[in-house]
């Protein structure tokens, strides 16, 4: 798996490429951890090239959630495949996860 | 009629295993199952495998994951069958923690087990003198 951070002005944007399963979600977990730390009011996850996720790439996921809630940080995820959302959807974690349709819809688009 | 095919693979107790277990099951349900269905057969697999290098085996790389796979065209459809030598683990004593729970105590782990009862039509844990072994079933339309 690879991962690249784009810090831009308003937000950051986390590329994940590659499969994210248990021998690799430390890596993001720690990518998430110091975006942080940059303090942006908007964490962006691109999917575009994710071909795989299992249960420890949503664990990081859904670790965050409340961080994100409780500092006001919108939190987004777009680009994914059919197959990475499916996997989403069988926890009904996609009710939980703003999920853009573009990487337009990510930066600009207001989620409640 | 019933057709068995039998695949076995054994790899690494080591998570650096797991995507080539997973290439392992893609390959061989390929041209029997669709992308988005054989990916959740596939991830199923990875989480009991997962579960079973980190856990049950601690990450002791010297230990050997077998992980056999059946393939039935009918009437039970695919069965898995992975084995390995680690501390076995009581499913009987297993409770599903909610999903709400699992985001409220911002948990990274707990959800895998809960993944692989929602994909397969049943999940079963046993052990011989020698072996642990995980079956999971996934009927077949």
């Amino acid at each position: 798996m690879e991962i690249a951070t784009i810090i831009e002005e308003g937000y950051i944007i986390i590329g994940v490429e590659g499969d994210l399963d248990a021998s690799s979600a430390i890596y993001l977990d720690q990518e998430i951890e110091q975006s942080l730390e940059i303090d942006k009011k908007r964490v962006i996850v691109n999917c575009e090239k994710l071909e795989y996720i299992s249960s420890a790439g949503l664990g990081v996921f859904i670790s965050y959630l409340k961080e994100f809630q409780s500092r006001e940080i919108t939190f987004v995820i777009y680009g994914m495949s059919d197959k990475v959302k499916n996997v989403f959807q069988i926890l009904g974690l996609d009710n939980l996860v703003n999920i853009a349709n573009s990487k337009d819809e990510a930066i600009n688009e207001k989620f409640d | 009629m019933t057709n068995t095919e039998q695949h076995t693979i054994q790899v690494k107790c080591d998570l650096s295993s797991l995507k080539e277990i997973r290439a392992f099951i893609d390959e061989r349900l390929s041209l029997m199952i669709n992308d988005k269905e054989r990916n959740l057969i596939v991830l199923a697999v990875d989480e009991v495998c997962a579960n079973l290098i980190i856990h049950s085996n601690e990450g002791n790389a010297e230990a050997v994951l077998k992980i056999s796979l059946k393939i039935e065209n009918s009437p039970d459809g695919i069965l898995f069958e992975i084995y390995d030598t680690g501390k076995y683990f009581n499913y009987e004593e297993y409770e599903e923690p909610h999903f709400e729970e699992v985001v409220r105590e911002q948990r990274k782990g707990s959800i895998g087990l809960i993944l692989v009862r929602r994909i397969m039509d049943k999940v079963e844990f046993s052990h011989s003198e020698t072996y642990n072994i995980c079956r999971l079933f996934k009927k077949m339309d």
